[in-house]
């Protein structure tokens, strides 16, 4: 049974089709990939499934389990990790305090008006562990107001693995990166995931970075599938390479 | 910063006796402003939701203990615990309908429903009096002695500090400020942003309750004006005048307020212009409140890596 099964969804914003009866279904300790330039429906699909939009039609089974029109705060407590497009961590808090307060809602003991949020003891050790898998130890109680676009993604990917997820979805995790960020970038998650074995879906309009990334890919254009395949027959397909790889067919 | 505190809490504790009457009653406005100012920014600070409605908890608070006091013949000191109730049962019923919304639109829809609690104030004649409010509420013992009821005030401002202080540093303190620095993300980590923005109005309305409890005991009396918007206006003008950002801004705003009042009313009575004057000269001069004059404690960050 795949993890994580979208089955025929479709979306439309004021009469515009977002989505187009899309269905998709990823394999547990897989590295799936949403491809397309933008406005192909790539964020939105990923917004349908991590709960911010409503779904106009299908439904989305994680682990065997209809999440279709479960909020987001819920999702997360099925074990999806969530990062966004736009990195944008907690800027009033150190790097320590965001992720400590991931773990803490995580274990549903944010509703605690009375202790102090770093005296959780375990919930802090385990926030470290959590930053040093990101390689932020240096950086742990610095502000993230002040750091750069790459710390913050590193923060928001951190975020979304306090949720101890079996599903980690990344949301253009390469976006606003410069080209040696990319590349740390690409390397990093490698390196993450292999360490970590969990399962990822991520959206991403960098080809390149896909095709290096991902063991399976869907390619989307204005709302629909173009192309589902490794990314070897992704690479041969014909209409893929002549809408996105600038080859003739 | 606990040597200031320190010198500020013996300052105070001695101040009742260097001053005569009018001087005590000016102190006591002033701290039960500081109460309701601290409250306020309680709610304000920690979640970004500009209330125009709290009047309705510091009044309906105030409305409870004079209800209790002059048709039941309840002991004063004895209602707060239902003053409190009431206020936390008020911001409970604004906050579960207005948190849906935001900016503007929160903001309206507060001071609509403080509105609606003020007509029903000022025209229920049979049961609040309706514009002639309830008198005579005298409390006895500590309450009713002007250096008694500025020792109860500067109590429950420091209650307040204290409860505001340990809900900052709380998991609960992070969530709000987490939901107000960017509500999607605080969902996608597992947090519900509506309870906990639900939990913040009600624990910021109830500590408004005690404001108005307070400020029955200063004026031993109420009336619909305790409800109506001006006096939301007075407690956003105080955070604005003090500076929301900092832990004390609303306090010495409020002190601020009520001692430029009381000096400017004793020399002339456009009070109104002369409070316009200073709150544009605070905007467009320092934005973050009075306190911006005084030296700041920078918050201390680990040296940044070197790359």
């Amino acid at each position: 049974m795949p993890l994580l099964e979208v089955h025929r969804v479709s979306k439309s914003f004021e009469g515009f089709r977002a989505l187009n009866d899309v269905s998709l279904a990823v394999e547990e300790g897989s590295l799936y990939a949403l491809m397309g330039p933008n406005g192909a429906g790539k964020t939105t699909l990923f917004n349908l499934i991590t709960g911010r939009y409503t779904l106009d039609a299908g439904r989305v089974l994680f682990a065997g389990q209809d999440i279709s029109h479960t909020p987001t705060h819920r999702i997360i407590h099925y074990g999806i990790g969530i990062s966004f497009q736009r990195a944008i961590p907690f800027p009033s808090m150190t790097v320590l305090e965001n992720v400590t307060l991931a773990v803490l809602a995580l274990d549903r003991k944010t509703r605690d008006f009375a202790r102090p949020l770093l005296s959780y003891g375990d919930a802090a050790k385990r926030a470290e562990e959590i930053i040093s898998w990101v390689g932020l130890s240096d950086l742990k109680r610095q502000l993230t107001a002040s750091l750069p676009q790459g710390d913050l993604k590193r923060v928001d990917i951190a975020l979304a693995l306090a949720s101890k997820p079996r599903l980690l979805l990344l949301d253009e995790p390469l976006a606003g990166l410069s080209r040696a960020e990319r590349a740390q970038m690409v390397g990093f998650i490698r390196e993450l995931l292999r360490s970590l074995g969990t399962t990822l879906l991520f959206t991403e309009h960098d080809t390149e970075a896909v095709l290096q990334l991902a063991e399976r890919i869907m390619v989307l254009h204005r709302g629909s599938v173009l192309a589902e395949g490794t990314p070897d027959e992704i690479r041969s397909h014909p209409q893929v390479q002549e809408a996105f790889l600038g080859r003739e067919a | 910063m606990r040597t200031r505190l320190a010198l500020a809490a013996v300052v105070l504790a001695l101040l009742p006796w260097f001053l005569h009457d009018y001087g005590l009653q000016v102190a006591i406005q002033a701290l039960v402003l500081g109460v309701f100012a601290m409250s306020f920014n309680l709610l304000f600070r920690n979640t970004g939701l500009l209330s125009f409605g709290h009047a309705a908890c510091f009044g309906s608070a105030g409305y409870t203990t004079a209800l209790l006091v002059s048709k039941l013949r309840w002991n004063f000191a004895a209602t707060l615990p239902l003053a409190l109730a009431a206020a936390a049962l008020v911001a409970l019923v604004i906050g579960f309908f207005s948190v849906r919304l935001t900016k503007i639109y929160f903001t309206m829809l507060t001071l609509a429903f403080a509105q609606m609690l003020w007509a029903v104030a000022h025209k229920w004649y049979g049961f609040t009096g309706g514009d002639n409010g309830i008198s005579g509420l005298l409390p006895p013992g500590l309450l009713g002695n002007p250096k008694g009821l500025y020792y109860a005030s500067l109590m429950a401002l420091a209650v307040v500090c204290a409860v505001i202080h340990v809900v900052r540093r709380s998991p609960a303190g992070y969530t709000l400020r987490a939901v107000r620095d960017n509500p999607a993300r605080a969902e996608a980590i597992g947090i519900s942003a509506f309870e906990y923005m639900v939990a913040a109005f009600v624990l910021s309305g109830t500590l408004s309750g005690l404001a108005g409890f307070l400020q029955v005991a200063w004026q031993h009396s109420v009336f619909p004006d305790l409800l109506y918007w001006t006096t939301s206006a007075e407690v956003i003008i105080a955070v604005i005048l003090g500076g929301s950002a900092e832990f004390f801004g609303p306090a010495i705003g409020a002190v601020v307020l009520v001692v430029l009042e009381a000096v400017v009313r004793s020399h002339t009575q456009y009070w109104p212009l002369a409070l316009g004057m200073v709150l544009l000269a605070m905007v467009l001069f320092f934005p973050s409140g009075v306190v911006s004059l005084f030296p700041r404690r920078q918050r201390q960050e680990a040296p940044r890596a070197a790359a």
